[in-house]
């Protein structure tokens, strides 16, 4: 048995004495304003949520041509199925009767690794976005046309998009092409564009219903074997 | 067809469960936390020295201070009252390259360099100290050395005085490992952080830097438990908001929006 060891409250600590400020800084909202603007008395009458996210993002009010292109990117990008892991671990909450904030946690933690994954694997495809000397543009996917078009139709094109095989190197493209270079950047756009749409999917799941949930979806095969 | 997912952790059963390639009501009731922690990263199951040894890093590591960055984390999402968000909100942050299991992958992985350099000549002391020479000098950013805002680190001394009083300093790793805080401390300047001195000793018990990592991080858990719990207990209104006179604001200044201007 050890002996206890008081504990004496005026001992000093190493944390003592380091100058730490006093202040905690803000450097996107004050009051009411988000980078200077007035959100209520300003921003709600003239401008669209998405065009909020941007600026949050950006720190400057695109201009309306750019706005718009990052509302199409942001719908486009929104449906994302429960048979992705965000979604799945969504309803897997809901399942668990989980409270609804432990579900939107669930989803938006699933998003951002999904967001963190998918703009690390594209690492090369956003490497050409800046490059000076711009490829050929390649015929375009299926997946990739619908984008387009959803851009011409509000009479935005973008040369980026046009080099893209698939609909998420278009949708990066647009989502760079409005200023969005950083991988938080990026990221943060990924999450905010389907945060909405797979809470949905997972609320719209049954909770507490474990016998309704497929359990062998996929299988696992437990081994003893040596790795 | 989905193929199966292969697992060597766990399958369930009726009146018994395997856990790791364990029976775990005939086998595994009464193992030490920190034993089962290993067992669940590694697979391996500790012998009786290294559990307690696992046992004595897992005390010599409860550093719980709230003021320190990642439980202070804890504690500010704790604040609404759930103690689980808290405790998932701190283990997010601990992924990066500053704090957390990246720290003991980066020290474990360069005594592992050491460690083939020298080869076989584990005994020959100059051997390896031009090994250690050689990676100090390819290094800018020396993990595992260095200690903020005190001389030494409390913990490493403590778990090698412990590691001493078991005889582990005697093991191949531990042995390169002092060669190389020999060698830090005279061509840097910088003593040795618990980092190195966990790196060494997981390393020891055959763990590989991804492994050695894992497990530290998951034995020092109550660190993050003691202040998510606390937390939520007491839900302090202090931490869900500051007042405004604890707040600097250096953004930008108040402007009108160009829709806004045209109105006017």
């Amino acid at each position: 048995m050890s002996t206890k060891v008081p504990w004496n409250p005026d001992a000093p600590t190493p944390f003592d004495g380091q100058g730490w400020p006093e202040q905690l800084d803000a450097r996107v909202v004050s009051g009411t304003r988000i980078h200077g603007y007035d959100a209520v008395r300003d921003l709600s009458r003239h401008y669209r949520f998405s065009d909020v996210v941007l600026l949050a993002l950006t720190g400057e009010l695109a201009s309306d041509t750019v706005a718009r292109a990052f509302e199409v990117a942001l719908t486009c990008l929104a449906p994302s199925s429960v048979a992705e892991a965000p979604a799945h671990a969504g309803v897997l909450a809901r399942v668990c009767e989980a409270s609804a904030s432990a579900v939107i946690a669930t989803t938006a933690i699933g998003l951002a690794e999904q967001a963190r994954f998918t703009v690390a694997a594209h690492g090369s495809w956003l490497a050409s976005l800046d490059a000076t000397s711009a490829p050929s543009p390649v015929a375009a996917a299926d997946e990739v046309e619908p984008i387009r078009e959803a851009l011409a139709q509000i009479g935005v094109s973008f040369p980026t998009v046009d080099r893209a095989s698939t609909a998420v190197e278009a949708i990066l493209a647009i989502f760079h092409a409005c200023g969005l270079v950083r991988p938080d950047q990026l990221e943060s756009a990924w999450v905010m564009a389907r945060l909405p749409v797979v809470v949905a999917e997972a609320f719209a799941a049954p909770s507490g219903r474990f016998k309704e949930y497929p359990l062998e979806l996929p299988k696992f095969a437990y081994s003893e074997d040596q790795e | 067809m989905i193929p199966r997912i292969p697992t060597r952790v766990a399958a369930l059963g009726y009146s018994e469960h395997r856990f790791r390639g364990y029976a775990v009501f005939a086998e595994l009731t009464g193992t030490s936390y920190a034993a089962l922690i290993a067992l669940a990263v590694s697979g391996r199951r500790p012998t009786a020295d290294e559990t307690e040894a696992l046992d004595l890093l897992a005390g010599v590591t409860t550093v719980a201070d709230p003021r320190i960055w990642p439980l202070k984390l804890a504690r500010l999402v704790a604040s609404y009252g759930g103690c689980l968000a808290g405790f998932a909100a701190s283990q997010l942050p601990l992924e990066g390259d500053r704090i957390g299991p990246p720290i003991t992958v980066h020290a474990a992985t360069m005594l592992v360099e050491m460690h083939q350099a020298v080869g076989g000549r584990l005994d020959d002391r100059e051997a390896c100290r031009a090994a250690a020479r050689e990676l100090v000098a390819q290094r800018r950013r020396l993990v595992g050395f260095g200690i903020p805002f005190r001389p030494a680190d409390e913990r490493y001394v403590a778990l090698r005085a412990a590691l001493v009083a078991r005889g582990r300093t005697e093991l191949p790793f531990w042995r390169l490992h002092e060669i190389l805080v020999e060698v830090v401390q005279s061509d840097r300047g910088l003593p040795p952080n618990i980092g190195i001195g966990t790196a060494a000793m997981l390393l020891d018990m055959g763990h590989g830097p991804h492994e050695a990592a894992a497990i530290v991080h998951f034995i020092n858990q109550h660190v993050f438990v003691a202040n998510a719990f606390e937390g939520a207990r007491d839900a302090r209104e202090e931490l869900r908001v500051l007042p405004a006179s604890t707040i600097r604001y250096v953004g930008a200044p108040p402007r009108r929006s160009p829709r806004a201007t045209v109105e006017r």
